[in-house]
């Protein structure tokens, strides 16, 4: 009976841990509320994103009549920055300061980046939109305001997000990766859409006094978010003060040396193509669905809420299915596979009339994206060598972020390009010319994503043939053990430069 | 191990009172407040100048 009641308990109390989300990402030396707090930091660089790329897009259009080129290129300012993530993520590994710190000076400079640009932005924006007695101001003005505006307020997000996933690495142990990386991206997805609901909600009565209320808000909200994110999160360590003695590496040796771990730009190459795959028809799904399949506003707005719904059953499923042992590119490989049938059902909605599997398919390219996505970063941090977390961590998000911008910005030029081709020919099918421009894009990313899983496989392949029998034995090449295959021995991985 | 770094450096015989700093930590914090004040003062001027070209007040 005793027996019995103990059984019971234990099943319950497991019950939380099991079913919790992300709660096995804590451990003794990282509390589950630690954790949490620390992943304040993507809230704000999710709000970031949602308020440059999304909500000041549409009001800069809609509201303010800014020409769309111009707002084009101020939405895609931010990503001149992301290829220089690697460099941030390098520079804070090697940062020596008296105060022993590595990633908090970052993130603070980050955020006063970040805060710099969103207090100067509305201003910025109302000058360039020629609001006020801003008509008779030289027009360069408020092109250069709002550029800057832009630029900084980008390029903090892409600082505060490279020290701040560097400093969630360091931190949690590195079978806990796993789970580490799905709240932390789940966090930034939950950030994106509440506060896309917020902005909207915030600026539907909108005035130039409500802008500058609601964007000075959100620059004192990144502000407090990362401070809270970072209150005495990273140990003070004499290694890192000018006083230490080891000698670092400048940035091409440290980047050459991090090209010599095993198929380390391959990798680097998969997580390109497979970003832009996922990425072009991020901006296209919703015109597809309003344009061919002649969808209200509101039913398009479903769309993004599948797009996010299968997003976070994605990132849950990652971190459940990346057990120690488990192969983080075999999880991305399915992550891809799964976005073909995705965008095949995508395709086939338009010729069938078929709203379901339209829906269908936007959730399963969320699902398919977040797998990829989560298994790419996981893989590249098992594989960072020890206290170099901030260079992989920057790799991956310099070519991450640099894809996605640039396949976006493909897609829309893809569809446009198709659509003058169409005008100027009148012989093009008239049965799918509308969808023409929009197919294009589609069977692309399935070219794309064919490709990443051409590349993916021989990498797998090779990962399990070197495995051998002994999971933990030195590596041939690097006589460094091979973590890729396995979380708990990530730690011993390729020792510091 | 954050701890026990932090404890050892309580045990430094350079750190003063009040602030339980080094004299070298104490001018890198300072240097970190100067050079947010800096970044503070260029955002404020340039929010100022847009301010007046969009809505100009008179002294």
């Amino acid at each position: 009976m005793v027996a019995l009641k103990k059984r019971i308990t234990k099943f319950y109390v497991s019950l939380g841990h099991q079913y919790m989300p992300f709660a096995n990402v804590a451990t003794t030396d990282l509390s589950l509320s630690r954790l949490l707090r620390l992943s304040l930091f993507q809230v704000s660089v999710g709000m970031t994103l949602v308020l440059l790329v999304g909500t000041l897009n549409r009001v800069m259009i809609v509201e303010l009549g800014v020409p769309a080129t111009v707002v084009g290129v101020m939405v895609a300012l931010p990503l001149l920055f992301a290829p220089f993530r690697a460099l941030v993520g390098f520079k804070s590994d090697t940062h020596r300061c008296e105060l022993g710190w590595r990633r908090v000076p970052f993130i603070y400079r980050g955020t006063l980046l970040q805060f710099g640009g969103f207090a100067i932005m509305p201003f910025a924006i109302l000058v360039l939109a020629g609001q006020g007695e801003a008509q008779s101001a030289p027009a360069w003005l408020g092109y250069v305001s709002a550029a800057a505006a832009f630029l900084l307020a980008g390029a903090g997000a892409h600082i505060v997000q490279t020290a701040g996933l560097a400093l969630a690495t360091d931190l949690a142990e590195p079978e806990a990766h796993p789970q580490l990386v799905g709240l932390m991206y789940s966090m930034m997805l939950l950030s994106m859409i509440a506060s896309a609901l917020i902005f909207g909600y915030a600026l539907s009565d909108f005035s130039p006094a409500r802008l500058i209320q609601v964007i000075q808000s959100a620059a004192v909200i990144c502000l407090v978010l990362n401070a809270i994110a970072v209150w005495k999160q990273e140990a003070r360590s004499h290694l890192h003060r000018p006083s230490a003695t080891a000698a670092d590496p400048s940035f091409q040796e440290a980047w050459a040396h991090f090209c010599q771990a095993p198929h380390t730009v391959r990798r680097l190459t998969i997580i390109c193509l497979g970003t832009m795959a996922f990425s072009m028809s991020e901006v296209l799904l919703e015109p597809y669905g309003g344009e061919i399949l002649n969808w209200s506003v509101a039913n398009t707005t479903k769309l993004t809420a599948l797009l996010a719904l299968g997003g976070l059953l994605g990132l849950s499923f990652a971190s459940h299915a990346l057990r120690p042992g488990y192969d983080p590119l075999r999880l991305a490989l399915f992550g891809a596979l799964i976005g073909v049938p995705a965008l095949a059902l995508v395709i086939l909605a338009a010729p069938l009339q078929f709203d379901g599997a339209f829906l269908i398919g936007n959730f399963m390219l969320g699902f398919g994206a977040a797998l990829f996505g989560h298994a790419t970063l996981t893989a590249t941090m098992n594989e960072a060598p020890k206290e170099k977390h901030g260079l992989a961590v920057g790799a991956w998000g310099a070519v991450q972020a640099t894809a996605a911008g640039l396949a976006m910005a493909l897609g829309s030029m893809i569809r446009d390009l198709f659509n003058v081709i169409r005008d100027a020919n009148e012989t093009v099918s008239t049965a799918l010319q509308g969808a023409g421009g929009y197919m294009t894009v589609y069977s692309i990313e399935i070219i794309l994503l064919l490709a990443t899983v051409a590349l993916t496989l021989p990498v797998i392949r090779r990962m399990a043939g070197a495995s051998g029998p002994d999971p933990i034995a030195p590596n041939r090449l690097t006589g460094s053990h091979r973590s890729f295959r396995s979380g708990t021995k990530a730690s011993v991985n390729h020792g510091a430069p | 191990m954050a701890y026990e770094t932090q404890t050892a450096d309580l045990d430094d015989p350079d750190r003063i009172w009040p602030t339980g700093l080094t004299i070298r930590e104490s001018e890198e914090l300072h240097k970190h407040v100067i050079d947010g004040s800096r970044v503070f003062f260029l955002i404020s001027l340039i929010a100022h100048i847009l301010v007046y070209v969009l809505s100009p007040w008179s002294f």
